[in-house]
């Protein structure tokens, strides 16, 4: 109940500031954009939209940010934080409530995309299970990049400072390749070191979902960085008490 | 209802609060006073848990408000400038706080008479929150605070840039609602003071002056005066 009314509001106040607006407009047009001109979308079969999804992380990372920079950092800004925390509404519901808030809108992205798809389906034989399986991994990525972006807004008092910092923490999150990080346990496990190789890393788990090969651990690793950034979110607004 | 008890707040090297002990009952309309930097604010955002003591302790009815936050549920806070959300009307942001008070239609339709009426606000119900003026502002932030109808209201300079008018629409309200439930303000314009406290905590510095009736505090000053008081308190002499 709490946690709706803080998701609504939040859902209802991207539309207030015009947010909305100008986040679906660039997201249309960049999304059609990389489709049809980078991912040349008719030079391929695309009967599982590869042109389409190929680009979607990097879009979806130019355009959340816009919708979580406000998150925390505009409520510390207007001081409305402080009258916020003196609500009876536990930490874990608001974090909870403004991400919802954000997914919903995605969501919506999401929905919108539907009449497109719908209208391919007419001209050429689309491949539903693998189409399926992409939209569920684009709402995965979603969800991740809302997540990191609350996280964000919630260290920043600055709501373009938020963005900045959310756009390059998310092309750090879907480029770097953190194989060094499990390099140690292959120096003395090479088995477990080879089966560990790329665990870590965005593309591992989101190209497959994108030739349909949907598997729990591809989207358990969404899920749980979604869920642990959620959590430091949680623990940044508990603990930033001065 | 509320029992502060050694409270200490340090910010650095700089002691914003120094063991305060204090306690406010039902009934009381107890004003803060103090020169700018006093420690008014920090007491206040100590009192609603939006700060950690570095030591001591806020009960309110008994809950300890660091750990317990269910003794938020007694509370109606408007901190200072009545930050709001600019974007919504004056009913959508009632109601968005009605909704985390978790009230019913019914409920939340006979709390917004009630704030609508207290607070003069019916002819901008539907008005965006940006283009209010400043009196306007800071009623809707009153009535923010007053839509579960605490038993405490914790109000941080309410009157601060408001005209003559507005003051004393707020002054008779504070009066009215404080006979039955606890009001604490801050404000450093002693004249408030002498129209509406029924009690006076003077802080200077992070330390407590004087805790009494205003007319108790008029007798500190020769001339009977509370500006001459407040003065001599904060002036250096104790």
């Amino acid at each position: 109940m709490k946690v709706w009314t803080i998701a609504s509001k939040e859902f209802l106040g991207y539309f207030r500031t015009y947010t909305a607006y100008v986040v679906i407009a660039v997201y249309l047009l960049l999304s059609f954009g990389a489709t049809f001109y980078a991912a040349y979308f008719f030079e391929y079969s695309n009967r599982n939209l590869i042109s389409f999804f190929l680009y979607q992380p990097i879009i979806l990372n130019l355009v959340l940010p816009a919708l979580t920079m406000k998150m925390w950092a505009e409520e510390k800004k207007q001081g409305t934080l402080e009258f916020l925390l003196t609500q009876p509404i536990g930490y874990g519901e608001l974090v909870f409530g403004k991400f919802l808030a954000a997914i919903l809108f995605c969501l919506l992205l999401i929905v919108l995309m539907v009449p497109f798809i719908a209208y391919l389906s007419t001209l050429i034989e689309l491949d539903a299970l693998n189409i399926i399986s992409s939209l569920i991994a684009e709402f995965l990525i979603m969800m991740m990049f809302c997540a990191l972006g609350c996280l964000i807004s919630a260290l920043n008092s600055h709501t373009i400072l938020a963005y900045l910092s959310t756009l390059f923490c998310g092309w750090f999150v879907e480029s770097v390749n953190f194989n060094f990080l499990v390099k140690p346990v292959w120096l003395f496990f090479p088995t477990l070191g080879e089966d560990l190789k790329g665990i870590l890393n965005f593309s591992t788990h989101y190209q497959p979902l994108l030739q349909g090969q949907m598997s729990i651990g591809s989207i358990g690793y969404f899920l749980f960085l979604s869920y642990g950034l959620l959590w430091l979110n949680k623990i940044i607004i508990q603990y930033n008490k001065k | 209802m509320i029992t502060i008890k050694n409270l200490t707040k340090q910010y650095g090297n700089i002691k914003a609060l120094d063991n305060i002990h204090l306690s406010f009952e039902k009934g009381e309309i107890v004003f803060l006073v103090g020169p700018n930097g006093a420690g008014k604010s920090t007491l206040m955002k100590l009192m609603t848990g939006f700060i950690r003591p570095t030591q001591g302790e806020v009960l309110i009815n008994g809950k300890n408000i660091q750990s317990d936050r269910s003794g938020l549920s007694y509370l109606g806070y408007v901190p200072e400038n009545s930050p709001l959300y600019p974007e919504m009307t004056v009913y959508e942001y009632l109601k968005f706080i009605a909704g985390l008070w978790k009230q019913k239609k019914e409920e939340f339709i006979d709390n917004l008479g009630f704030v609508l009426e207290n607070l003069q606000l019916r002819e901008v119900l539907n008005q965006k929150i940006e283009t209010l003026s400043k009196g306007f502002k800071r009623r809707v932030g009153v009535a923010g605070a007053l839509i579960h109808r605490p038993e405490i209201l914790i109000l941080d300079e309410p009157t601060e840039g408001l005209d003559p008018n507005q003051k004393y629409h707020i002054h008779q309200f504070i009066k009215e609602y404080g006979q039955e439930h606890l009001i604490i303000v801050s404000t450093h314009i002693m004249e408030e003071v002498e129209a509406v406290a029924k009690r006076v905590v003077l802080i200077h510095k992070g330390h407590l002056l004087w805790n009494g009736s205003p007319q108790d505090l008029q007798q500190v000053s020769s001339e009977g005066s509370l500006d001459k008081a407040f003065r001599l308190l904060t002036g250096g002499k104790q």
